[in-house]
């Protein structure tokens, strides 16, 4: 069984067409980041699979259930592009508050812990409203991961992190077990996060490998791995 | 005078919906001074509903017309080197616009004037009275809203006075009895306060920017929800923090200002207000009654509860709530809590009205009293979720606006859906008959949209649709 288990999907915005017939299996453990350029459809790739946006055809399962089940919910962690914690609550109460909705047992343990792994420690009592980009990022993160999530949805997860924490947070990803599709935009961050990496454009998948594959490539053309990426995306 | 540049701005504030709304409203408008002409006439002692009705739409206006920047305008439009006299101008011209449409809420008063013809000056009375707000709202966006306070509230009062006693030195007089006095100083007063506009605005968007900047920081008292169950954690994140439920708008733009307020504030507030409210009656004559109670109904037991509902979609979080548990489930709870939280509010008033018929023993506040109990807290609910419908706009960063979030006939169907209850709540007063039924079908309204499984679906739905996240 794939954990994350997405099927010919179609997804239709009006008239446009966003993901034109996708499929993306990912066995449990693995993971694979999703490369493509703006406007491609990842993130609704990710939304679909985190049970937001219902596709027009086609069949997703994570881990065997449906996404939009209960059962689904506890599994997925899900990160969207530009998160957004509550804004009222101070960076504590936020941690504490999705705590509680998620029924997590060590609460206190791991409010302190992500405080203290995040560098948010001293802004603990600040209103969301007045965090940086960044931190606001490190937050939503530590929103996103705290239940321990066996499949992971993270779009455009390292967005406006310094470089220590970027290090940090893919260390602790690693140290997961979990199941990862990431998306980006940006290569040298897939190639940090999996061994392995999707290439869609146009709602379509263009190109499935290891990103070795890529870097090999790019060695014998004499290129960077960018400009192979868009030669590969350019064939579309 | 930038024709161009006026209509992107109007373009990136209004839809064409919209815009045509607008235009119906001053049509119908005409069509109330038409009929003002043969069926009005002067009745004194509606003379402070009058005022009361303009001095509440002004404040409204001047607290918050003058603002409606998006944060596009400083990230993209306040860095082209446009003349910044335009820029003001078309920036006052469609404030003008967007807020005339308060102006039809207010033309009943055109039945009030002395003679039929009066009417029609009545229009323009109006129409001056919106372009003096809109002009000092333009002129105080700049300071902080202490400071607006100084400027507002002196004036609210100078607009109410001719209600009051017999005063012909007002904007407002020309709806109490002197329309050519108040006519006069109104359209002095609204021409000298453009030509200042006109003239001195075009710094406004800088130092507006400042302002807007400005940034909040640590909280006083932190909520702690570790060890709770998810109901009682949502119950207490409505029940704790009273008011800081939604993040303050101001006109269109969003200053991501969060305030929070402590359940105990809100209590003194709305128990200062049950004092007024209580004593005020004993030194009421009995033909004002009717007056107040209207009043305390619209602003109390309809607007507030309501606006609390509505407002809190602005500060969702679905890929928090959402991702956590079932929609049904979270709606459902925070539309209790939200509920609860003005049941709370609502308690001293309902005291207040308990009190009052036991002393002075007038049925009408039994009716109140059980109106209070009954519509308060059932007009939160609806709110949350004609907010979770309708409500555009989703403030998810700092001045960050929805795409969706001009104003838009989508803004006018909540007031479309808002109107009946209003009415309900209006008619009960008079009515028993509509006091039980409306009681028994907003109770079945509410509940329905709480425990429906398939309209909490929906309403997700229709937010993520929205692009909430
Ligand atoms: N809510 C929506 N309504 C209409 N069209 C949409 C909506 N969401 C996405 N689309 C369209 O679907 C397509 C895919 O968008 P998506 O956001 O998935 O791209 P993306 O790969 O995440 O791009 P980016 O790198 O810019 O984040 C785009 O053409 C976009 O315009
Ligand atoms: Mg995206």
């Amino acid at each position: 069984m794939y954990c994350i288990d997405f099927n010919n999907i179609k997804k239709y915005f009006g008239n446009n067409v966003a993901l034109n017939d996708l499929t993306i299996n990912i066995n449990c453990g693995e993971s694979i980041s999703l490369i493509g350029p703006n406007g491609a459809g990842k993130s609704t790739t990710i939304k679909i699979l985190a049970g937001l946006l219902e596709p027009d055809s086609g069949d997703v399962l994570i881990s065997g259930y449906k996404p939009n089940t209960e059962e689904a919910k506890k599994i997925i962690g899900y990160l969207p592009e530009d998160a957004s914690p509550y804004l009222t609550l101070s960076v504590r109460e936020n941690l504490e508050y999705l705590g509680a909705l998620r029924g997590i047992d060590d609460l206190n343990y791991k409010t302190d812990f992500f405080l203290d792994f995040l560098k948010l420690r001293e802004y603990e009592r600040n209103k969301v409203s007045s965090l940086s980009r960044g931190n606001r990022q490190k937050l939503s993160l530590a929103l996103a991961i705290m239940h321990e999530p066996k499949v992971l949805l993270l779009d455009e997860p390292l967005n406006y992190l310094d470089i220590p924490s970027q290090e940090d947070v893919i260390k602790y990803f690693k140290k997961m077990n979990s199941t990862f599709l990431v998306s980006t935009h940006i290569m040298s961050i897939a190639e940090r996060f999996t061994d392995n990496v999707i290439i869609i454009n146009k709602g379509q998948k263009i190109w499935e490998g290891e990103i070795k594959q890529l870097k090999n490539r790019g060695e014998e053309e004499n290129a960077s791995m960018e400009a192979v990426i868009s030669e590969i995306m350019g064939g579309l | 005078m930038n024709i161009k540049l006026l209509k992107f701005v109007l373009k990136t504030r209004v839809t064409s919906g919209y815009m045509i709304l607008i235009f119906i409203f001053y049509f119908l408008q005409i069509v109330y001074a038409v009929m003002a002409y043969f069926v009005g006439r002067t009745v004194k002692s509606e003379f402070l509903l009058a005022a009361s009705l303009i001095a509440f739409v002004s404040f409204m206006e001047i607290s918050l017309a003058g603002f409606n920047y998006k944060k596009s305008d400083f990230d993209f439009l306040f860095m082209i080197p446009l003349n910044k006299n335009d820029l003001a101008k078309s920036f006052f011209i469609t404030s003008i616009l967007i807020s005339s449409l308060f102006n039809f809420f207010i033309s009943y008063i055109l039945l009030f004037t002395e003679h039929g013809y009066f009417a029609f000056l009545g229009l323009i009375d109006i129409f001056a009275i919106l372009v003096i707000n809109i002009s000092l709202s333009t002129i105080l966006r700049k300071y902080p809203l202490r400071t607006r306070l100084f400027v507002i509230i002196p004036l609210i009062i100078w607009y109410v006075i001719p209600g009051i006693i017999n005063f012909p030195f007002s904007p407002v007089s020309a709806f109490t009895g002197h329309i050519y006095y108040g006519t006069f100083i109104s359209l002095i007063l609204s021409f000298l306060l453009v030509l200042y506009v006109y003239n001195k605005s075009g710094n406004l968007p800088s130092t507006y920017y400042k302002f807007m900047t400005r940034r909040s920081s640590q909280i006083k008292e932190n909520v702690s929800f570790s060890g709770m169950s998810t109901t009682k954690a949502i119950l207490s994140f409505n029940l704790k923090m009273l008011g800081g439920v939604s993040i303050m708008r101001m006109g269109s733009t969003t200053k991501v200002y969060a305030p929070r307020f402590k359940v105990t504030y809100t209590l003194i507030l709305s128990m200062g207000l049950a004092v007024a409210y209580t004593v005020l009656f004993f030194y009421l004559p009995k033909s004002m009654y009717f007056i107040v109670e209207i009043y305390y109904l619209l602003y109390a037991v309809i607007i507030y509860p309501f606006t609390k509902g509505y407002s809190a979609s602005s500060t969702e979080r679905l890929w928090l709530s959402i991702m956590a548990m079932p929609s049904y489930k979270y709606f459902r709870l925070n539309a209790i809590g939200k509920s609860l939280s003005t049941g709370i509010f609502l308690v001293p008033l309902i005291i207040g009205n308990l009190i009052l018929f036991v002393i002075i023993g007038n049925i009408l506040f039994i009716k109140m009293f059980a109106i209070t109990m009954a519509f308060g807290m059932l007009f939160t609910i609806i709110g949350y979720y004609i907010g979770g419908f309708y409500n555009t706009r989703q403030i998810t960063d700092l001045g960050e606006l929805s795409g969706y979030a001009r104003h838009s006939l989508g803004n006018v169907i909540t007031v479309v859906i808002l109107f009946p209850l209003i009415l309900i709540a209006i008619l009960s007063v008079f009515l028993n008959l509509v006091l039980y039924i409306g009681i028994i079908a907003l109770l079945i309204f509410s509940f329905s949209l709480i425990l429906s499984k398939k309209i909490n679906k929906k309403m997700q739905d229709r937010m993520i649709k929205r692009d909430f996240v």
